[in-house]
């Protein structure tokens, strides 16, 4: 699905990523850890198109698509659900979904992925007209899933999906990850919730100062006694 | 003699609206106060009286020039601020690389057709309904229903149609609508097509209205129209048309009661009054910021 290839992207003079490589096959879901400045919002940022990368490669369903625009790799059925959400605060609920499904010229499609965004948000419906920007925090980041999921993408990139976010509604969206990895979306989550995000995904990688410094099952690595003491608070 | 005072107000003050709508859609979505509009104004103008000194018909004249109009506000992005956003250059340099853009616009139309004031013929024919005490000529009514028609279709375009959906979202957050899958510079050149086009409207309403256009006609009038934007609050379309009344109604007083040569001081002395009350303007947000 996903291969990055010895990935380097610079933010000015910071070297950010120094030369990333990761997989992420069909029907996984693969979580990323990391302190921050680990250069995990980098990574997924430059799979996305945001930022340039310097050099090195992204390759989407067995085309290359490192340094295009945006908009193109949304096409193509690669989406990032950004941190901190991002939504439009001033549009409507309906609003924001429409333009998740900005790329689909299928009317019926469309109506098809407001039902399905309604069946999993059932809280988004009965919002459906209030402003994004009258949400609450948890409702904000279902709205961010949903509109990212509007398009139908193949493959999902959440990035830090649980911030600032009571627990109650941290462990519904984990089990929302559950739920859309079901329906065949692949996901590529990034958390600092290591451990929810261990329990939730196949495999993991563990970013360090932006190189890979572990990867692996997410079980070996949720076992392994380095990352149970930095990233897991346990002894 | 007050009524009259007041249509005539808002005659003008309906075609300084299209020339803010210009400057409010710019800014809602770049941040940026576009300052090559008004020479874009005059381009529009005079552009279309030159292709009607060509003969090939009033009608087609005007339909041509609008166009250009049109194409010449999408090239100002292409060509000088879009390779600016793609260096994230400070907003300053855009400013004043637009204010460049004004000059470098205004001189090429000087050098093409001079700078005297040239007839510019009458679109409506002559003529008036008398209402009560007020005399409405045909120029007026036709720049009134034109000018409201176009804003109506303007705002239609940004609040009913996809690429308005996919404008909006880009003024909220630009990274968001590019995740969105929005091609955001297409949707701003988009915007400056819009803008080019109701500005070379507007310069053709206006030129017929005094019956004059020439190639510095944009600086008062673009400044003018700034200021309506402003005063009106600069990213809503509605505040465009409030504003622009607001400035045409005040100099048409202005004109009347203190001397022809307050009219073009009276626009700003209105804009700074009101923004000492009301910094956003009449129907600007509470605050426009990035999230």
């Amino acid at each position: 699905m996903l291969v990055i290839e010895n990935l380097h992207t610079y933010y000015g003079a910071i070297h950010a990523l120094k030369g990333i490589s990761l997989t992420v096959n069909d029907g996984e879901v693969v979580c990323l850890i990391g302190a921050n400045g680990a250069g995990k919002s980098t990574l997924v940022n430059t799979i996305s198109g945001l930022i340039h990368a310097r050099s090195g490669k992204v390759v989407f369903q067995d085309k290359e698509i490192t340094n295009l625009d945006a908009y193109k790799i949304v096409k193509m059925g690669l989406r990032l659900s950004p941190e901190g959400r991002e939504v439009f605060p001033d549009l409507t609920v309906e609003d924001n979904l429409r333009l998740g499904a900005y790329v689909s010229t299928d009317k019926k499609q469309i109506e098809d992925a407001y039902a399905r965004c309604y069946q999993l948000f059932p809280k988004l419906k009965e919002r459906r007209r209030q402003q994004a920007g009258t949400l609450s925090g948890g409702e904000q980041q279902m709205l961010a899933i949903g509109r990212a999921l509007m398009s139908e993408p193949k493959l999902l990139l959440l990035d830090e999906p649980s911030l600032g976010l009571a627990p109650n509604i941290v462990n519904q969206i984990f089990e929302l990850i559950i739920e859309i990895q079901k329906q065949g979306v692949t996901i590529l989550l990034i958390e600092q919730n290591a451990n929810m995000a261990l329990q939730v995904s196949n495999r993991a990688y563990v970013l360090e100062n932006g190189t890979v410094g572990m990867e692996g099952k997410a079980k070996d690595i949720a076992a392994d006694n380095r990352v149970r003491q930095i990233y897991l608070g346990l002894k | 003699m007050l009524l009259q005072q007041i249509m005539n107000g808002v005659t003008i003050g309906m075609t300084y609206a299209l020339i803010a709508v210009g400057y409010s859609l710019v800014f809602g979505i770049l941040r940026l106060v576009n300052f090559s509009h008004g020479s874009v104004y005059a381009f529009g103008a005079n552009s279309i009286l030159f292709l009607i000194s060509l003969n090939i018909g009033i009608i087609p004249a005007i339909l041509i020039g609008i166009l250009l109009t049109g194409i010449l506000g999408v090239l100002i992005d292409k060509t000088a601020l879009e390779p600016l956003r793609k260096k994230s250059a400070e907003g300053i340099t855009s400013l004043i690389t637009t204010i460049g853009v004004s000059s470098v616009i205004t001189n090429l139309l000087i050098a093409r057709l001079g700078s005297q004031k040239k007839a510019f013929p009458a679109l409506f024919p002559t003529g008036e309904i008398i209402v009560g005490s007020i005399k409405f000529t045909y120029t007026q009514i036709g720049m009134l229903v034109i000018s409201l028609a176009l804003l109506i279709c303007l705002l239609l375009i940004v609040e009913r149609t996809k690429i308005g959906l996919a404008m909006r979202a880009s003024e909220q957050n630009i990274t968001a609508a590019k995740l969105m899958g929005i091609n955001v510079n297409f949707v701003i050149s988009f915007t400056f097509f819009l803008g080019g086009m109701s500005a070379a409207i507007a310069g053709t309403l206006v030129s017929s209205y005094y019956n004059m256009a020439y190639p510095n006609m944009g600086y008062t009038a673009g400044l003018k129209a700034f200021a309506a934007a402003v005063l009106g609050g600069i990213g809503s379309l509605p505040g465009s048309l409030l504003g622009g009344l607001v400035v045409g109604i005040s100099e048409s007083f202005a004109a009347t009661v203190l001397g022809s040569e307050f009219r073009d001081s009276m626009a700003f002395i209105i804009l700074i009054c009101v923004l000492i009350i009301r910094p956003n303007g009449f129907l600007g947000k509470k605050s426009i910021k990035k999230v």
